[in-house]
């Protein structure tokens, strides 16, 4: 049976099992997919923050900061058997939905921090949706690389 | 820096702040809408962030939420949020019929915004009040967008120094009507004790 595996905010989840869907619903968080070009292998990280800045550690939530979160999903994946040269990364989310004024742009960091992270370790990045002012329900199909991104109101693209 | 934790004594006391900016809130609400409110006890639950929607509501159900920051002698968030179905209630009682067209046009989210600066200004009020500390509302914006983004897009601003975060929920109704939307406070930990003693005298 595939699985809907929701990817909590803060959490990352890997599936190499064709037919599962990764899912997280972004508003100014970032959602770093990483595929394997060799195979299903598939993860996705949900960060929240781009990074500490009051020594507040993660707990429990190893994707809370970019930085970290994009090291331990790829950390993860290499464990269940991949090779680093082989991972590329899509990237969703990092909006910011109440315009100008208001909350400070979380969103826009974390996105350039998530970058930032990804290149360090060499891992291009082929396909985004990022920014704008909308939220988005972000579907990870494991095994063909489809990433299905919904937003409000039904309309929906694949990258 | 270790999480700072808040202990029953002071969620009630919360609850019971919560309760009386709602009272508030209410109370402003009928003159605004000319018919009475009916006020739902506030609900007050202290969950990890990344739950904080799915105990809200349906995470991808898309809402119309007002947004402003509590600036002052402490920092916090209120949020409200209504159902599409809800606001399409709200909006046959606040806009006349042939201003009245569906959608999120710029009229419709304008009272919407209004609706919510009265609410968030009779509750701050309130809890200014009660507290002593000096409490203003910023200038409210408004979003359509699904109730999980929307959540935790202004969780993230609180998330940083909190595992778990304080969810100060009231449910509005109008007589013979069905919800006319939530008010939500949301505020870090530390700003929340704060509030708790100033309450109580220190």
């Amino acid at each position: 049976m595939p699985r809907r595996i929701i990817v909590k905010m803060g959490d990352l989840e890997v599936s190499d099992r064709p037919g599962d869907v990764l899912t997280s619903v972004l508003g100014s968080c970032v959602g770093v997919i990483i595929m394997d070009r060799r195979g299903p292998l598939t993860g996705m990280a949900h960060i929240m923050l781009p990074e500490m800045t009051k020594g507040m550690p993660e707990g429990n939530r190893r994707a809370k900061y970019a930085g970290p979160g994009v090291l331990a999903l790829v950390r993860e994946m290499v464990i269940r058997g991949a090779r680093r040269d082989d991972l590329y990364a899509k990237l969703c989310g990092g909006a910011r939905l109440f315009g100008e004024n208001n909350l400070q742009n979380i969103g826009e960091r974390n996105i350039a921090v998530t970058r930032a992270a990804l290149r360090k370790l060499n891992i291009p990045i082929l396909a985004e949706k990022v920014g704008g002012d909308t939220g988005r329900n972000v579907l990870v199909e494991v095994g063909t690389g489809r990433v299905v991104v919904r937003v409000s109101g039904d309309s929906e693209e694949v990258i | 820096m270790p999480e700072i934790i808040l202990d029953e004594e002071e969620v009630d006391v919360l609850r019971e702040i919560a309760n009386i900016g709602s009272g508030h809130a209410a109370a402003s609400m009928e003159k605004w809408l000319e018919r009475d409110m009916l006020l739902d006890v506030p609900q007050a639950f202290l969950v990890p962030v990344e739950e904080v929607a799915e105990h809200i509501g349906d995470p991808l159900q898309t809402v119309i939420c007002v947004y402003s920051r509590v600036s002052g002698e402490i920092t916090g968030h209120l949020l409200y949020t209504l159902a599409l179905e809800d606001a399409k209630v709200l909006l046959d009682i606040l806009l006349e019929p042939e201003d009245r067209k569906w959608g999120f046009s710029p009229d419709n989210l304008s009272a919407i915004a209004e609706t919510g600066n009265i609410l968030f200004n009779a509750y701050l009020t309130a809890v200014s009040r009660i507290s002593g500390l000096e409490l203003y509302p910023g200038t409210p914006a408004c979003a359509a967008d699904m109730l999980e983004a929307v959540v935790n897009t202004v969780l993230l601003e609180i998330c940083e120094g909190s595992e778990h975060t304080l969810v100060l929920e009231t449910q509005f109704r109008g007589e013979g009507l069905s919800s006319v939307g939530y008010v939500l406070f949301l505020a870090e930990n530390e700003a929340l004790k704060r509030l708790v003693q100033r309450a109580e005298g220190e």
